[in-house]
């Protein structure tokens, strides 16, 4: 393995090669490196929320179970039994007492522990050790506010402090009421021919697309459910807006997050031109956020976050994507619709539906994402053109960061590529076989980079 | 008698899916939607793959996440989009087939208004070598407007769980 991953991430110029976008020895790299090390995210704990429910999802290219066990613990393994490798749940949900292999019949708790082996005393001579043959665990285990999250690496640091500083933008989605968030029925599952990268890093930095990508449906009139948002008869305002125009920052952080966030000015709510039944839950439920979150939250249009490596929350409709690589050339895009758990049935609707309207595969923003990064994965594997590399210079050296204790952001410009650019650097440094503390050393020296006025933390 | 009646029914109610699938494979939307009732719903439940004991779950209900949950005027946003000169996943635009098949009537023969089940094939190829087939059952409510069928209300159950497209830029 020959790869020399730092010579495909510039952060001189702010370049990337294309090979990251195709390569098949690269992608292998990522399974080992980013996949089977990182906090994943598994599950939404209303998925599981009581003894029995399982689902099942991917770590990389690993088939995973989630599940709670007797106890109420939530539990996460390799969906292979031990003996064959069959896999030992074939459903994407459901309720189980055990998991039975349906080969030759060894069974499996709902913590993972080998229960049950056929022919235990007369062919295996009651000899065999059926502690050390439980299904493979996931590592690690632990929530964050709702969402299970699980790494196959047990020297990962703990969940908390892996997410770091994006948990200000995740607390906007998770924690704006006491009684938390579930899921609606039903996760949005569909494949594209796109590499992983290009919908995690368009979701958290991406705001210079829309006015092209996605003219069309701003121009029919379509709206999202942002929970503050300035209607302006179709013209979507988010779009060619330059610094200055409006309020708002990105927040490029280390190892691989970022986020960015509009802001409305400070009060002017706007809630008057929301339809109901959004304006008055809105309206009521903003002391609430307040006193949850403090006062810049509560003047948060939307907030575009993407947990590395895959994990990207768009609140404009309570969405979360997650981002399964299935290959160099292949994603499933998992999609899942967050809302306040003691929201009205009648918003919980229309939040739904938003979703549905905007970001599905149906959706009337999502259908020109995914043409544009499939033939964007397409022209990355050109034996020419693989040597052209990407741009991701917008911005590069005019950053200007600001830190008054709330959040370290950067105020500049919120269409700029700041944000693209911490993902391929996070993705650098996972790549090149860092351990934690070493990445730990990075975190470090990304923030005391950013001192208010500095330029791109990480430039030089 | 009864039998003509029923032979007469059957051929009206086929001639009517087969003209709104030359419609759409004609690309003719906004004469598509003409075929709607003014207070048609739209909907697409998602499918998950489920043990067996679990079926009464495979499809996701009313009240959960669907591909299309739609009224009349969320259709015809979606066709003005396709007019905007910007709607990039349609243009260039799909190549589509709707094939339908076993028409069933289920109930409401001889009145104004009556359920309808149909399997339908639906083949998408767009560009060079772009290759989508969406096969599944659709139900639908039909109701009679000044001589005419209108679509007032339809429900598609597609047979996939996993998508196994980029979008869903085409009706169904």
């Amino acid at each position: 393995m020959a790869i020399d991953v730092h010579s495909l991430v510039d952060r001189k110029s702010g370049l990337v090669s294309r090979r990251i976008m195709a390569d098949e020895e690269i992608y292998r790299l990522e399974l080992e490196r980013i996949f089977a090390r990182c906090w994943l995210f598994l599950a939404h704990e209303s998925q599981v929320a009581r003894p029995g429910m399982f689902v099942t999802t991917w770590m990389g290219d690993e088939p995973v179970i989630v599940t709670r066990d007797t106890a109420g613990q939530v539990r996460a393994m390799i969906n292979s039994c031990r003996h064959r490798g069959n896999s030992v749940c074939r459903a994407e949900e459901g309720r189980a007492h055990s998991f039975m292999c349906t080969y030759h019949g060894w069974t499996y708790g709902l913590d993972g522990s080998l229960v049950g082996v056929p022919g235990y005393d007369e062919r295996y001579h009651a000899e065999l050790d059926r502690s050390q043959w439980g299904l493979i665990p996931v590592a690690q285990v632990a929530s964050y506010k709702g969402l299970i999250f699980g790494t196959f690496d047990p020297q990962a640091p703990p969940l908390e402090e892996y997410l770091g500083e994006a948990r200000w933008a995740l607390d906007y989605v998770l924690d704006q009421r006491a009684g938390g968030t579930e899921v609606v029925g039903g996760v949005y599952k569909w494949l594209i021919n796109s590499n992983w990268k290009l919908g995690a890093d368009n979701v958290m930095g991406d705001n210079y697309h829309g006015a092209i990508t996605h003219r069309s449906a701003t121009t029919v009139g379509h709206q999202t459910a942002s929970r503050v948002e300035r209607r302006s008869n179709g013209r979507d305002d988010n779009l060619m807006a330059g610094p200055g125009i409006r309020p708002g920052f990105t927040a490029p952080l280390s190892w691989g997050h970022g986020f960015m966030c509009d802001l409305q000015p400070p009060g002017d709510t706007n809630y008057r031109e929301h339809p109901e039944p959004l304006r008055s839950y809105y309206e009521e439920t903003l002391p609430e956020l307040e006193s949850r979150l403090g006062p810049m939250r509560a003047r948060v249009k939307k907030i575009n976050l993407t947990l590395f490596p895959h994990a990207s929350f768009t609140t404009s409709s309570n969405m979360l994507h997650v981002w399964h690589p299935r290959g160099p050339n292949q994603t499933e895009v998992w999609l899942y619709v967050i809302v306040d758990k003691d929201a009205p049935a009648e918003v919980k609707r229309t939040l739904r539906q938003s979703a549905q309207r905007h970001f599905s595969p149906a959706g009337m923003f999502e259908q020109d994402d995914m043409d544009n990064w499939e033939l964007s994965t397409k022209a990355a594997g050109g034996t020419v053109s693989r040597n052209y590399p990407l741009n991701y210079s917008m911005g590069l050296g005019h950053e200007k960061w600001e830190d008054d204790g709330v959040v370290s952001r950067q105020i500049n410009a919120i269409n700029d590529e700041s944000n693209q650019r911490a993902f391929y650097y996070g993705w650098a440094d996972f790549m090149s076989g860092e351990g934690w503390d070493g990445l730990r050393r990075k975190r470090e020296e990304w923030e005391s980079n950013r001192a208010p006025g500095s330029g791109d933390a990480r430039r030089g | 008698m009864r039998v003509v009646a029923d032979y007469q029914l059957q051929y009206e109610v086929e001639q009517f899916l087969y003209l709104e699938a030359e419609i759409l494979d004609h690309r003719q939307f906004h004469e598509w939607l003409d075929l709607f009732t003014e207070d048609t719903h739209y909907w697409m439940p998602i499918r998950s793959t489920r043990l067996r004991g679990d079926e009464a779950n495979e499809l996701t209900k009313e009240w959960e996440n669907s591909y299309f949950d739609d009224d009349k005027r969320m259709l015809a946003q979606r066709v003005a989009k396709f007019d905007t000169g910007f709607s990039w996943a349609e243009d260039p635009p799909s190549r589509t087939r709707h094939m339908v098949t076993n028409v069933r009537i289920r109930d409401g023969a001889g009145t104004d208004e009556m359920t309808v089940t149909c399997n339908f094939i639906v083949y998408r190829t767009r560009m060079a070598t772009d290759e989508d087939l969406w096969i599944g059952e659709r139900e639908d409510r039909l109701r009679k407007i000044d001589g005419h069928w209108r679509i007032a209300g339809r429900k598609i159950f597609l047979d996939q769980t996993v998508l196994r497209s980029k979008n869903l830029s085409s009706f169904l």
